[in-house]
Order: C-alpha cells, then structure tokens, then sequence
C-alpha cells in the first residue's frame, strides 16, 4: 500500500468506515502503524458517542501512534 | 521542527514554501505534533449519508461547534468538513486548529450505480476561512471516472499558487468492481497511486482486505509475492516502505 503511493514518500491515511468495537480499531490503528502507514481520519467513531468517551478513545488511538501505548 | 517532519517535507520538493508551510502546520498540530503520525477528524457524513444517521446517536454533534472543540480537545491534526460546517466555526475557534475544506461531496439521495461529486466548495473560499488544505474525493473505477481525474488535475493547478495543501480521498466505486473490490488490496494499492500522480500531498484510502480483484494484477502479486495476509495481520507485512519512512 505505502509502496505504491511513491515508496512512501507520500503521506497515506485510513480510514476505518463504519463505526466499530473499539479494540478493533485499536488493532487496526497499531497494524497500520507497524505497517508504515502514518494514521488514522477518525469520523464516526469520534462523533458517534458522548464527548468524554470520544475523548478517551481518541486519546488511545494517538497513544499508540506515539508509541506510549502498545 | 523534528526530523521526521523535515523528511517528509523533503519529500514534496517542487511544492512552494506556502504549501509545506501549510504541511508543516498539519504535521506539527496536536498531540501528534512532530511525531510523522496523523489524527485527523473528518465530517462530511451529514450530507454523504444524511443527518439523523449521523447525528442522533448523539445529538450534540448536530452543533457545528461541537466538531470544533472535540477536534482541540482531542488534539487532532486537523478538522475536515464541507463549507457550512467549517464557516459555522471558522472566525469561533480561528487559529485552534488546522481545517481543510472538503471541497466536493456526494449524497444518498440518489444512490447511482456510478457515484457523481457536486462541488460544495472552492479554494477561494478555503482561503478566506484559513484552511491549511483543500480536500476531495475521487472516485477512481466509477464510468465517468476520468472526468472527475480531469477536475481534480484542474483544482490542483489552481490551488498551486494559493499555497493550500491537497488530501485526496481515494474510494474505488462503480460499477465495474465488486463490493468487495472496492476495498480489495489491489484496486486500494491502485486508487492510492492515482492520488499520488494527481498531486495529492495526503492521501486518505479505506483499509484494505487481502482481497485481490483484478485477474492481471492478482498474477503479479502472487508472481512477485507481494505480501498479502489476512487482515489485520496484514498490515503488518504490506509493503513497508525501506528506509526509515516507517519509523516514528
């Protein structure tokens, strides 16, 4: 994927469609970091759900990106 | 800045300094600020799928402001919407964070075999409201396909002396792919190159299956082992770029 979008000089992003279980996305997000990709655009997972949960999930979706979380 | 974000502007070399300043901006925003890595928060799914579907689970998000403060409050790289949404906020919450202008954008009022794009926006108005990019979907495989290739080529060289970044969003549809195929790896691999030749700085694709569609370059794949395995393992092994464009 990031090999045909220039050998990854080109910034490629996922999307995850529909909403999901959140441990799947996690799994999902760590394999696309693993995997060279460079993120996530996040719509309805964020702003399907009460703010403080939205927060919290998109708190550990960019902690696994950072590395600070597995 | 970090090194990780020198390198990838590096990689953009005939842009202009106000585009990989604009770039520098979507990079260095957030949490993720410095890192190479990307949030983005994106919602365009009041008119590609209508209100209530997206909307009333909870109903705070009918408020255009509500996606302004949980994109700063979650320290996203960047908000991208449709004009309405992004000037309902614009002047509100100027400067808190980076916006890209989704500049085209297809309903479900009519659900045609071979989807069409209005146009919603344009880079003037990307402009007056401080945007940093101007998105768009193309819609690669559908049988109109080339003509929405021939817009976005125009977009771009007007774009190009404003300054504004450019996100493609790459979703291979129509009626010459199976539902499958339009998130198979190949057609995926496919649609995501054709970005990167429009000019495209980022480049926003659905994850792909293991799904192979197209019988040419299923024979390819499988002649020249790219690896394909069951997701989400397979990301794992997709095609990780040498060097150091996958690290952190």
């Amino acid at each position: 994927m990031v090999q045909a979008a220039f050998n990854g000089r080109r910034i490629v992003i996922f999307s995850g469609g529909a909403a999901n279980k959140d441990e799947a996305v996690f799994d999902e997000v760590r394999a696309i970091r693993d995997g060279g990709g460079f993120g996530s655009i996040i719509g309805r997972n964020s702003f399907q759900r009460k703010k403080p949960e939205a927060l919290k999930f998109l708190s550990t979706v960019m902690g696994i990106y950072a590395g600070t979380q597995k | 800045m970090s090194e990780r974000v020198r390198e990838i502007l590096s990689w953009y070399g005939s842009d202009n300094p106000g585009t990989l300043t604009n770039l520098a901006r979507l990079l260095n925003s957030g949490t993720l600020a410095g890192t190479g890595r990307f949030v983005i928060l994106p919602v365009d799914q009041g008119v590609e799928h209508g209100p209530a579907r997206s909307f009333a689970v909870n109903p705070d998000a009918y408020d255009p402001r509500y996606h302004f403060e949980l994109a700063i409050a979650a320290g996203c790289n960047a908000y991208a919407a449709p004009l309405g949404f992004i000037e309902a906020g614009a002047r509100e919450f100027a400067g808190r964070v980076p916006l890209i202008l989704k500049t085209n954008n297809h309903d479900v009022l009519l659900e045609e075999k071979d989807p069409n794009q209005a146009i919603t926006g344009s880079v003037k108005d990307a402009l007056r409201l401080g945007c940093v990019a101007i998105g768009f979907t193309i819609y690669p495989a559908r049988s109109t396909g080339w003509r929405c290739t021939r817009r976005s080529a125009t977009w771009r060289s007007r774009r190009r002396p404003t300054g504004l970044a450019v996100v493609i969003w790459s979703y291979p549809r129509g009626s010459g792919l199976s539902k499958d195929g339009e998130t198979a790896l190949d057609v995926t691999a496919y649609a995501a190159h054709i970005a990167a030749q429009l000019g495209a700085h980022v480049i926003k694709v659905k994850l792909p299956s293991a799904h192979l569609e197209q019988a040419a370059a299923k024979k390819v794949y499988e002649s020249t082992q790219v690896p394909i395995a069951r997701w989400p393992s397979a990301c794992a092994t997709w095609s990780r770029p040498p060097s150091t464009a996958g690290a952190s």
